[in-house]
């Protein structure tokens, strides 16, 4: 059994990663803006406990005080930080202002390294010490209009590397989770942000190998693996659960 | 049960796959040029069954002749497929011939999309259809007087993504992947 903490998983990828590891036993401490669907979610019947801690890492205490949060709940416990939170933003390049990008980027790429910060001393004292951060295939391809979201998630992709050679030694592994197209609300603002989203959609479709988007039960399988002994040499790297849309 | 072909697996990585599997309950045709290693390794005692079949990898009827004889052994059903066999030949750039060259290329590129060709059908008609490709981090770096070697590896990686598409227009199910080891 483990102790996992869940960075933002009241709904999406994250909520099936909190089912999932609780199916096999994990004891999952969540954290999330969205109090009313994270609370139910840890309600709900599974084999591992479940707590829900309302904070918004975005802000450097709200992260800092999560982990303290998950270590007082586990009893100074924790082997897995498996760091889900993310905003998609889209807008016309002119209409970026400072502001929304250093709110996406304190979300996307502070909120990560200062989550696994903290966190580090407890990921060092487990024998099974696993650091999992969604970056996306958005790492390795852009659009126009979300500026902040394909440079936070590139930017994902160096954390990793950062952070493996630093916990390596202390035996934590630290990797990035690539989702491609996966069906969930987080993508509404990237659909809203095209001229025909439904002949978007349909043409998306035909390019990926696998001929569908995904859904979130496609991604908790490696979760689980990188959440696990069987992962254990592998770190600072990145897998890609996409369907085959960047191999094409 | 599972039905997996290992493709060069009488030592190492390809040894702990087969035990791996076999852990899981699978039944493992092993493919090699090392009959005695292969044979041992399949004989012993595990979970899942396993039979070897000996082949040279290096022509495209080796490839042929041990590919169908892989599935003669498993009434023409297989469901993982896992390519593992390859060679890292050095030498100084100066002594490269083309005939080790070619030896090279056909065995750690030619054969494994030979076997993914001749497979693609077989592993359509699984509900869990998989290639796996053992590439190397030397597809990302390489060293001095092993050109055949990262070049073949960082072909793989190439050729899966070309399977990923090919197998999955055919199937929408056999997934293409390499593993870097």
């Amino acid at each position: 059994m483990s102790v996992a903490l869940v960075v933002g998983g009241a709904t999406g990828i994250g909520a099936q990663a909190v089912r999932a590891l609780r199916d096999r036993g994990d004891d999952v401490i969540l954290v999330d803006i969205n109090e009313h669907a994270g609370v139910a979610l840890c309600e709900e019947p599974a084999r591992g406990r479940a707590t829900f801690v309302l904070e918004d890492v975005s802000v450097v205490d709200g992260a800092t005080r999560s982990v303290d949060a998950a270590l007082a709940w586990a009893d100074g416990r924790l082997d897995t930080v498996f760091f889900n939170a993310g905003r998609l933003d889209a807008r016309p390049l002119a209409q970026w202002t400072p502001e929304l990008w250093d709110n996406a980027l304190a979300l996307n790429l502070r909120a990560p390294f200062f989550v696994v910060q903290r966190a580090a001393a407890a990921l060092v004292a487990s024998t099974v010490g696993r650091v999992i951060i969604t970056a996306s295939t958005g790492a390795f391809r852009g659009h126009a209009g979300m500026p902040a979201y394909h440079a936070s998630k590139a930017g994902v992709i160096g954390l990793v590397r950062v952070l493996a050679d630093e916990l390596g030694p202390d035996g934590v592994t630290v990797n990035a989770l690539c989702p491609g197209w996966i069906e969930t609300p987080f993508n509404d603002t990237y659909w809203q942000h095209q001229a025909d989203a439904v002949a978007m959609a349909s043409a998306l479709d035909s390019t990926i190998p696998l001929r569908r988007q995904g859904t979130p039960a496609d991604v908790t399988g490696t979760v689980l693996f990188l959440a696990s002994e069987a992962s254990q040499y592998i770190t600072g790297t990145s897998i890609v659960i996409d369907g085959g849309y960047t191999a094409v | 049960m599972t039905a997996v072909l290992v493709v060069g697996g009488a030592s190492g990585i390809g040894t702990a796959v087969v035990r791996g599997f076999r852990q899981k309950g699978a039944d493992v045709t092993l493919v090699d040029i090392d009959r005695p290693t292969g044979v041992a390794l399949c004989a012993e005692v595990g979970p899942g069954t396993a039979r070897f079949i000996e082949c040279n990898l290096g022509t495209a009827e080796g490839v042929t002749d041990a590919v169908d004889a892989a599935l003669v052994s498993t009434g023409g059903l297989l469901d993982v497929v896992f390519y593992n066999a390859g060679r890292p030949d050095a030498r100084p750039l100066a002594d490269w011939t083309v005939d080790l060259w070619d030896r090279t290329r056909a065995l750690n590129l030619r054969s494994p999309f030979l076997v993914a060709q001749r497979m693609a059908d077989v592993l359509a008609k699984s509900a869990h259809g998989r290639i796996i490709v053992t590439s190397s981090t030397g597809a990302f770096r390489s060293h001095s007087g092993m050109g055949a070697y990262h070049a073949s590896k960082a072909g793989r990686l190439g050729l899966v993504r070309a399977l990923a598409d090919a197998c999955a227009i055919a199937a929408s199910k056999c997934t293409g992947w390499s593993l870097a080891a």
